[in-house]
């Protein structure tokens, strides 16, 4: 993915911060869309592509802490960049725990700056990517009959095709044959790659 | 004798004897009316200490009055009645002095005799007497006569004395200018003060005027016209140099003179020396206005943070705008117009950074405080804009309903703002902390009864303790943990400069309003 499908969000309610920051990221070929308060921000429909936010700290209402806290809370995942007039240590060092991708003070230098922005979106293009990836895996998973995924569970428990059919009450053929319907429909090849997948998907081990 | 002759011869004598008595009882009714006569000249000569002699310088005799023996203590007979008697009696240094006055007056008619001489009496007291006397010459222009008045003038002199020792010890500088503006009495003391004596004041009735500063003349004028038009005491302060050159604060008082039958004899007036109250008050002052350009600064350290924030927006606008700027040109092709937007943009921030300086410069600085007319709506929306990014930092909204039009106050603009910022940034802070859903901080103002303006600075803060309201505006009176509980105490002290008042009231609802009256001054603000 290039910077063009990438959206940088500015939230700051002062205008002529809003309109030389918006200026400066068009400038360098990036999307660029700005909002006065974070309000705004929470009501616009969600991006297709990598974006990330900056963030001014101080807003009228709801403050760029209390959004930053108010996006994880709707499991939005976009990469903050602070921005703030005078940031305090504790204010930023908040900020940093709660995820934020960099802190700056203004006035920032545009190197600076566009760094950061840089690198919050590839880190959000790479948690796009894991994403897509997850979402695929996840399909796979839903595509498995349920006998399929409790052999999957066995499978990935380490256990061996003999174990898993006494279990089931049924033959080791049948185990066999699940067990290849199984890596088929999940597209792996080998048991470390199914155990992966499982990993991904936080999938939970029945009781043996 | 012949019987009938006996007869008439005794009618005869009857009748002598009759014209005797009537004429004895005329003689005797003239002498007690010439006894009367006398009488009173001696009443009138003792109740005005004023004896009569008379002198023949022929033969050298002497004669008194009662009242001149009185005078000299002595009975008639123990004065021998000449010439030498009565100088044995004249206090021995004045004797020269009055045989000189009376030779002169002997020898040359023209030469009145007018002397003032002791005398001393038996008892060895003294008198103080005035001395009038004419000479009779006669055929030949040879004197023949002289005679006099000898006044007792010991209890006029001495009230003489204390008048002038009343006036001369005056330790103002006091002096009477007559009808005629020429200078009748001048007290010592001005020398004190002027450097100048009474001589040279009598001499020059207006070296007075020559040394009050030519900055202090007008006012002098129109001093001097008032107290010709409207009788009655009159003040008015002035500066002089004085002979050695210093400046010297007088407070002049004035007030005419009147005689016994009410008519005017001019001025009297009290010169007093008030440079060193003058220096005291002016120390005073500079030490107020010390204290109330600190306690500005205070105010602006508490806003400080807020300020630098107000200088940042733009700064931080303007660095972007600029580099996206130089990004643009360094395009091909550049985008022309969205740099000239970018420049206008760079432009208007620069100026809104400006107007911060400006506004906060003009707190910071240190001027004498100026009386001129003020708009206090004005005065409110400058305040309001510097507080705006305090206010938006603790999420208050700082609203201002401010009445169409007002009557302008008469005083220092930026103390007012001082005044009316105290009081915007504490209700910001009290309502701040308050972790209610109100977060209303009002600033109004309205003209009351038509002569006052109002002001009201109305927060949402807990409210105060009415009980303590008073204790609010004194000096280091604090219920915040930070400041020092300077800003009411000043804020009084330059709201009661401008004759207003400053009080506090709890609301109705929810927290408490600071209420600041100023007199209008005349005309409207502009």
């Amino acid at each position: 993915m290039s910077d063009a499908d990438s959206t940088v969000f500015v939230v700051d309610d002062d205008p002529s911060v809003r309109g030389g920051l918006g200026r400066l990221f068009k400038s360098v070929g990036l999307g660029v869309e700005a909002f006065a308060s974070a309000r705004e921000f929470l009501e616009r429909p969600p991006a297709p592509g990598a974006a990330c936010l900056v963030l001014d700290v101080r807003l009228p209402e709801l403050s760029g802490l209390d959004l930053q806290a108010e996006l994880a809370e709707r499991g939005v995942a976009i990469p903050i960049i602070f921005i703030t007039g005078h940031g305090s240590v504790p204010m930023s060092v908040r900020a940093m725990k709660a995820g934020a991708a960099d802190f700056l003070e203004k006035p920032v230098d545009e190197q600076e700056l566009l760094d950061a922005v840089h690198r919050a979106l590839e880190r959000a293009r790479v948690a796009k990517g894991e994403e897509a990836a997850l979402e695929e895996v996840r399909g796979r998973l839903a595509s498995l009959t349920p006998r399929e995924r409790e052999v999957l569970a066995h499978v990935v428990a380490g256990r061996l095709n003999k174990q898993i059919a006494a279990d089931l009450g049924t033959s080791e053929k049948t185990v066999k044959v699940h067990r290849a319907r199984v890596m088929e429909k999940m597209k792996v090849s080998s048991l470390a790659e199914l155990v992966r997948a499982a990993e991904k998907l936080d999938l939970s081990l029945p009781e043996a | 004798m012949k019987k009938g002759n006996h007869k008439g011869r005794r009618d005869e004598l009857l009748a002598a004897v009759e014209e005797l008595r009537r004429k004895l009882a005329e003689a005797e009714a003239a002498a007690a009316r010439l006894g009367q006569v006398e009488e009173s000249l001696r009443e009138a000569q003792r109740l005005a200490h004023l004896g009569s002699w008379d002198w023949n310088t022929v033969t050298n005799e002497l004669a008194w009055s009662d009242e001149v023996y009185r005078i000299f203590g002595l009975t008639p007979q123990q004065f021998g009645a000449t010439y030498d008697a009565f100088l044995a009696s004249v206090h021995p240094d004045d004797r020269q002095r009055i045989m000189d006055a009376v030779d002169a007056s002997l020898a040359d008619a023209a030469v009145p005799y007018s002397i003032e001489h002791r005398v001393v009496r038996p008892d060895g007291s003294e008198r103080l007497v005035h001395e009038r006397g004419a000479v009779t010459f006669g055929d030949g222009g040879k004197p023949v006569r002289m005679i006099g008045t000898v006044h007792d003038v010991t209890e006029l002199r001495e009230a003489e004395f204390r008048y002038r020792t009343v006036a001369d010890f005056t330790y103002d500088w006091e002096y009477w200018r007559g009808v005629d503006g020429r200078l009748l009495y001048v007290s010592p003391s001005c020398e004190r003060i002027s450097g100048y004596g009474p001589d040279a004041f009598i001499d020059n009735p207006e070296l007075m005027l020559d040394l009050i500063l030519p900055e202090d003349r007008g006012s002098w004028d129109e001093h001097r016209r008032n107290a010709e038009v409207a009788l009655g005491i009159h003040e008015i302060r002035f500066r002089i140099r004085t002979r050695d050159g210093a400046i010297k604060h007088i407070e002049h008082i004035c007030q005419p003179v009147t005689g016994p039958g009410g008519e005017f004899l001019g001025v009297r007036a009290t010169n007093r020396d008030v440079t060193a109250r003058v220096r005291t008050a002016a120390e005073a002052t500079a030490l107020r206005n010390q204290l109330i350009h600190a306690g500005r600064v205070a105010a602006m350290g508490e806003l400080s943070a807020s300020l630098a924030h107000e200088l940042t927006q733009p700064l931080a606008g303007i660095l972007s705008n600029a580099q996206a700027a130089l990004r643009l040109l360094a395009a091909d092709p550049p985008d022309i117009e969205e740099v000239r937007a970018a420049l206008t943009d760079i432009v208007d921030d620069d100026k809104r950074a400006a107007g911060v300086i400006k506004g906060v410069r003009a707190l910071l600085k240190r001027d004498d405080p100026e009386r001129v007319p003020v708009d206090v709506n004005d005065v409110v929306r400058k305040v309001a804009a510097l507080a705006r990014s305090e206010a938006s930092a603790r999420d208050v909204d700082v609203r201002l309903e401010l009445a169409g039009t007002l009557p302008a106050v008469s005083g220092d603009r930026i103390q007012l703002q001082q005044v009316i910022l105290n009081l915007l940034i504490n209700a910001i802070e009290v309502t701040g902390d308050e972790g209610s859903a109100v977060r209303d901080v009002v600033v109004s103002t309205a003209e009351r009864a038509g002569e006052d303006v109002l002001v009201a600075v109305r927060d949402s803060g807990p409210g105060g303790d009415a009980a303590r309201a008073e204790r609010l505006f004194e000096p280091f009176f604090t219920t915040k943990r930070e400041g020092l509980g300077m800003g009411l105490a000043v804020s009084r002290t330059i709201v009661e400069r401008h004759g207003g008042r400053i009080w506090f009231e709890n609301n109705d609802d929810r927290g408490a309003t600071f209420f600041v009256s100023l007199p209008a001054a005349e005309g409207k603000a502009s």
